[in-house]
């Protein structure tokens, strides 16, 4: 790899972490969320660096634009609710940080140790590409998606109505 | 195929009359009605297994298998019909027939209730009984075996509300179990040597390979069965005492069906016991100690029903002598007609209890005058058990004591035995029926009625005739024995005339009193009982400690580990409990902790 | 780094981004901020996803990282709805004080 190579996929890298570590361990949970939306964001400038143009665009405008937002809303509903600052500490962080530890130490043995040959130069996934495939080939899950984002909606709703109104 | 179901009939019919007066309370609670449909089973499977024999079509055999396991069968269930088999279903039938019949006139002073519950169990012991003569396998004769053995205790112990009958029973069943264990262990020894229980099987096993090191073993094992339904010494102290149960049971137990049912598992596996001369040997020798050993006993008893008992006792002694010489067919020749006279005797006993209302035959005397159909009757089975000419005893008699005739110590307990055979049931006739009336009872007895003198007659009509009608009967089973009167059958016959002329000269009617043959401290020492006092001081000393010393290590050994299991599983449960903490972030930590098991078994485990 | 081609050093990336959701997901006590630990985790999974396309070419992995991004937002949806119902009974959202299931 290039030292340009290098640089731009370490860069959105240690931003993502920093974002993510931003988010577990702040103590105010609207700084979480944005901490969250750091991460979501340098993850699509990750995705440039990797040749998926498409993705990096829908994971803005999903995550940044909808996660985020849904995010903010739920945060403000329940602190109204509970009416007061949302307390947003961690407990037993010993232990998680432990058993993170172990997850992280068992993924890197296993990645270090997988036979993964250099990439072939395979030419990069194209928004048309991906368009033709959901039409043809994953026609069925994309129309079965359909249906489970409506479930999921009247789901919502459903759940967060207020019963008595 | 119809012979078949003929033959299913025969013990399907008496198990049908069982499961319908034991379930149906209507019935059951009725006494007349049990009585005519276990009467009416009993006549049809009589009848049934009449015609199969008769027919021609033997041997008929046919079994379905049972427990299957891996390629081949645990257990199979069976119809074995031959000429072994066939006659011996047609006695049971005849003797359960005239017993159940019997019992109608000598129970009916019973509840109603009683009654009933006495034919159930008649008809589920004539089923066990045929269940067990039709077997063509060892587990299924051990499973009718057992059912004997539970049947004979529901009998003996039916007046249960007499503790000495409750005790009998239980010394009886618990006895024949002592020797059923002998024969569980050689049905699991028959299953490891040969890996089946079919005895066709087991015959073509053991005449074709080389037998195995300790091959004795197996019918060594079969014998202790053997010896503890049919009343070998030193298993025969439940029978006496069996005579608490009514006398028709009595009749039964020791004419056709429990002590036979030995003799007859006996004659089934004689060709073990023929690769076994050792054995045999012993069979021999205990069969004939058993012999003289119980007539000497029955010399001595004044319980009119104790003397036949003693008699049957001695009888299956001399049987089981006989299949040990070799001898099967006279064994198995003597068993047939015995069960026609000892059933007799029986019955006639029975007719007299129910005229004096005792068993003591001091208290009888002079019954013959008022109940002379019974004394007559009485006096046919006595004799043909004497083995007079030409009555049915005579031709087994000679038979056995023929093959005895190369085992001069056998031989000779034999001929003793005839000798004191004779006289003691001459001297229990001559006490019963002649002379003085020697109490208020026996001055105005009644003879019996019809239902009872009807299966008299019958039995006396096959005392009287069977050894004729029978002799053709031992080629008939297939085996070759001929019969011929030699200098062993006259001796033999010499020797039962001359107890029955001792026992007139000591007992008959010009002779006041009842003087015994034996010397007083002889008396003493037979009438005390001296096996069964060895069985207590056993029972007392071995046994109780054996099982006080189990029952602590049950109570604090096993009762201790238990309650440590059960502690510890409430203490750990009570632990695992708080692991439900009711936090979702615990069970996600469980959830991470089993992935990460999981995985590192999946790297390094294997 | 010099033996580590972009893939992998993808994957170390997504690795590490898991475990941080992992160690938000076990400390939070708020369950707003267990959600936000739960789309750390998901992003790693399409961190990964994008990576083996990368990889492999075709439009396969690419189509699975969207449909898990979908099925991540109507997650999102239920679980914040939810979150307004366990306000909504407890008049808390801390998980703490949630354990009914409590044995």
């Amino acid at each position: 790899m290039t030292t340009l190579e290098v640089v731009t996929l370490a860069v959105p890298s240690v931003v993502i972490l920093t974002g993510a570590l931003g988010t577990v361990l702040s103590k105010n949970l609207v700084h979480a969320v944005f901490w969250l939306a750091l991460t979501l964001v340098s993850t699509a400038g990750l995705f440039v660096r990797l040749s998926a143009g498409f993705m990096a665009g829908a994971q803005v405008l999903l995550y940044a634009g909808g996660v985020i937002t849904l995010m903010i809303f739920g945060v403000m509903l329940t602190t109204r609710i509970e009416g007061g600052p949302i307390r947003h500490d961690s407990r037993n962080v010993v232990r998680g940080a432990f058993i993170a530890c172990a997850v992280a130490a068992l993924l890197f043995l296993q990645i270090l140790r997988a036979p993964l040959p250099t990439p072939a130069s395979v030419p990069a996934t194209s928004a048309a590409d991906l368009g033709h495939a959901f039409l043809t080939d994953f026609i069925l899950p994309f129309e079965a998606l359909s249906v489970l984002l409506v479930a999921a909606m009247v789901g919502a709703i459903v759940l967060a109505r207020k019963v008595d109104a | 195929m119809s012979f078949l179901l003929l033959a299913l009939a025969v013990p399907l019919l008496p198990a049908a009359a069982a499961v319908v007066t034991g379930l149906v309370r209507g019935i059951g609670k009725n006494g007349a009605l049990s009585a005519a449909v276990s009467i009416t089973a009993a006549c049809l499977s009589l009848g049934a297994s009449l015609w199969v024999w008769l027919s021609g079509a033997l041997p008929i055999r046919h079994v379905w298998s049972w427990i299957p396991m891996s390629g081949r069968t645990l257990g199979e269930l069976g119809v074995r019909l031959d000429g072994t088999s066939a006659p011996m279903l047609v006695v049971v039938g005849i003797v359960a027939l005239c017993v159940q019949i019997y019992s109608v006139g000598y129970l009916a002073g019973e509840p109603s209730a009683h009654r009933g519950r006495y034919y159930t169990w008649q008809s589920l012991f004539l089923f066990s009984m045929q269940g067990f003569v039709l077997s063509p396998n060892l587990l299924q004769l051990f499973v009718f075996y057992e059912l004997i053995g539970l049947c004979s205790y529901l009998l003996i112990g039916y007046y249960h509300e007499r503790p000495s009958a409750g005790r009998a029973a239980l010394k009886a069943f618990l006895v024949t179990k002592l020797g059923d264990v002998g024969f569980l262990i050689g049905l699991v020894i028959a299953w490891a040597w040969f890996g089946t229980f079919d005895l066709d099987a087991i015959a073509v096993a053991v005449h074709a390979g080389p037998l195995h090191a300790d091959f004795w073993l197996l019918p060594a094992l079969l014998f202790c069965g053997v010896a503890s339904k049919s009343a070998q010494v030193p298993l025969h102290v439940w029978l006496p005492d069996a005579m608490e149960g009514p006398t028709p049971v009595s009749a039964l137990l020791h004419a056709a069906t429990m002590v036979a049912a030995g003799v007859f598992l006996l004659v089934r596996t004689s060709f073990l016991f023929e690769l076994a001369p050792n054995v045999s040997a012993v069979v021999m020798y205990v069969g004939a100690g058993t012999s003289l050993f119980a007539a000497v006993l029955g010399m001595t008893q004044y319980d009119i029903k104790r003397v036949l008992a003693y008699s049957t006792c001695s009888q299956l002694g001399l049987m089981v002598a006989a299949i040990g010489a070799g001898s099967v067919a006279a064994g198995y020749f003597h068993l047939v007609t015995h069960a026609f006279f000892k059933a007799l005797l029986f019955l006639a006993a029975g007719s007299v209890i129910h005229a004096v209302h005792t068993n003591d035959v001091r208290q009888m005397g002079g019954l013959a005058r008022g109940m002379r159909a019974t004394a007559w009757l009485f006096a046919i089975g006595l004799l043909a058990l004497a083995g007079v000419p030409p009555l049915a005893g005579f031709w087994s008699k000679e038979l056995v004591l023929t093959a005895l005739s190369e085992h001069p110590v056998a031989l000779a307990l034999g001929l003793a035995t005839t000798l004191l055979t004779a006289y003691y049931m001459a001297r229990a006739f001559l006490l019963a029926f002649t002379g003085a009336p020697r109490s208020e009872a026996a001055r105005h007895p009644h003879e019996s009625g019809w239902s009872m003198l009807g299966p008299m007659l019958v039995l006396g009509a096959g005392a009287l005739v069977a050894g004729f009608a029978l002799t053709p009967f031992t080629k008939l089973i297939g085996l070759e024995e001929h019969f011929h009167f030699g200098p062993v059958g006259a001796v033999a016959v010499g020797l039962g005339l001359a107890g029955l002329v001792c026992a007139w000269f000591l007992h008959g009617p010009r002779r006041e009193g009842v003087a015994d043959a034996l010397p007083a401290p002889a008396l003493a020492l037979v009438r005390s009982g001296a096996i069964d006092n060895l069985y207590v001081i056993a029972w007392r000393s071995v046994l109780l400690s054996l099982a006080r010393a189990v029952g602590w290590i049950d109570r604090y050994v096993i009762d201790g580990v238990i309650n440590v299991i059960g502690y510890a599983a409430l203490q750990i449960g009570s632990a695992l409990r708080r692991l439900q903490t009711g936090f979702a972030q615990d069970y996600v930590v469980a959830l991470f902790l089993g992935f990460l098991a999981l995985a590192a078994w999946s790297l390094w485990g294997s | 780094m010099s033996d580590l081609n972009e893939v992998q050093a993808c994957l170390l990336v997504a690795a590490l981004l898991f475990a941080i959701g992992v160690f938000g997901l076990l400390t939070r006590r708020n369950a707003v901020g267990i959600l936000l630990s739960v789309e750390l985790m998901a992003n790693a999974v399409n961190i990964n996803l994008i990576a083996f396309s990368r990889h492999f070419g075709g439009p396969t992995a690419q189509v699975f990282a969207l449909f898990a991004i979908a099925l991540t937002v109507a997650e999102v949806a239920v679980g914040l709805a939810l979150v307004i119902l366990i306000s909504r009974t407890w008049r808390t959202i801390d998980a703490d004080q949630a354990h009914d299931l409590s044995g």
